[in-house]
């Protein structure tokens, strides 16, 4: 039953990555990205993971696609005619036999066959995760790339007076 | 099983977001095939995360959805400048800045 709804999951996130392309609007495209990242939270529940799945629908949801709305999609400029669609069919599947013959190589496709989850992600691991140091400095260092590449946006679109 | 799946799905969106970001030169579209292979890395990490390893997942998938935040807001601040000035989104193209 699980096998089947992984299945299902896995179709449905592999049918919004691709319809991504095929859309001519920049709205239909975010709409599509949306979906990935609402099937992948999902895909993150079916393994347990219920801490992580929320995690992924705050940010990737309620942040970056709805930022993704409004930002570029709001705007409505947009010509879509320079993807080569034979080149994306041929180099995606390319790399996915290549990549699908190194994980049967190394043994990682069918490793845990049969096995129960060997990890659940908790509130109180995260905690701990968080306290290292190293953990820490690259966190406020990511923080700080955020802020002031939002404060430099300020000046350059104020400068177009776009805002 | 479930792991087989879930792996081969992330590697078939990861093929997905290259090949996206190779074939296309629409600006838009190659930064959302950055996004794309953001997710594939996330599901592979937490697949292998749930199923073999015990090691720090927290930290990497942080760091994971901090870039796609700021993919996200470089292409929004570029997409508004470049729909303002009414230029063209192929990347190719983007030398004209240059005269503005």
């Amino acid at each position: 039953m699980i096998s089947a709804i992984a299945v299902a999951l896995a179709a449905l996130i592999t049918i919004g990555a691709s319809l991504m392309f095929v859309f001519r609007d920049v709205l239909h495209v975010a709409v599509a990205l949306s979906f990935v990242f609402l099937v992948n939270s999902l895909i993150f529940l079916l393994m347990n993971q219920p801490l992580l799945a929320v995690i992924q629908l705050f940010v990737m949801i309620g942040g970056v696609s709805v930022y993704l709305f409004v930002g570029v999609a709001a705007a409505s400029y947009s010509h879509f005619k320079y993807t080569n669609y034979v080149a994306l069919a041929v180099i995606a599947i390319a790399i996915f036999a290549i990549l699908m013959y190194g994980m049967y190589q190394t043994g990682t496709i069918g490793y845990a066959q049969g096995q129960p989850l060997a990890n659940s992600f908790t509130a109180s691991q995260a905690a701990a995760s968080l306290t290292t140091k190293y953990t820490i400095l690259s966190l406020y260092t990511i923080a700080l790339m955020l802020f002031l590449l939002a404060i430099g946006a300020i000046p350059l679109l104020n400068r177009l007076k776009v805002i | 099983m479930i792991l087989d799946f879930i792996l081969t799905m992330g590697i078939a969106l990861f093929s997905i977001g290259i090949a996206g970001v190779v074939s296309s030169r629409h600006f838009v579209i190659m930064v959302l095939s950055i996004e794309i292979i953001l997710v594939a890395s996330s599901l592979v990490a937490v697949s292998l995360y749930s199923y073999i390893t015990n090691g720090e997942i927290l930290s990497l998938l942080f760091v994971i959805w901090a870039i796609a935040a700021l993919d996200v807001i470089a292409l929004v601040v570029f997409y508004r400048y470049l729909a303002k000035l009414k230029m063209n989104l192929d990347v190719t193209k983007l030398n004209r800045l240059r005269d503005r």
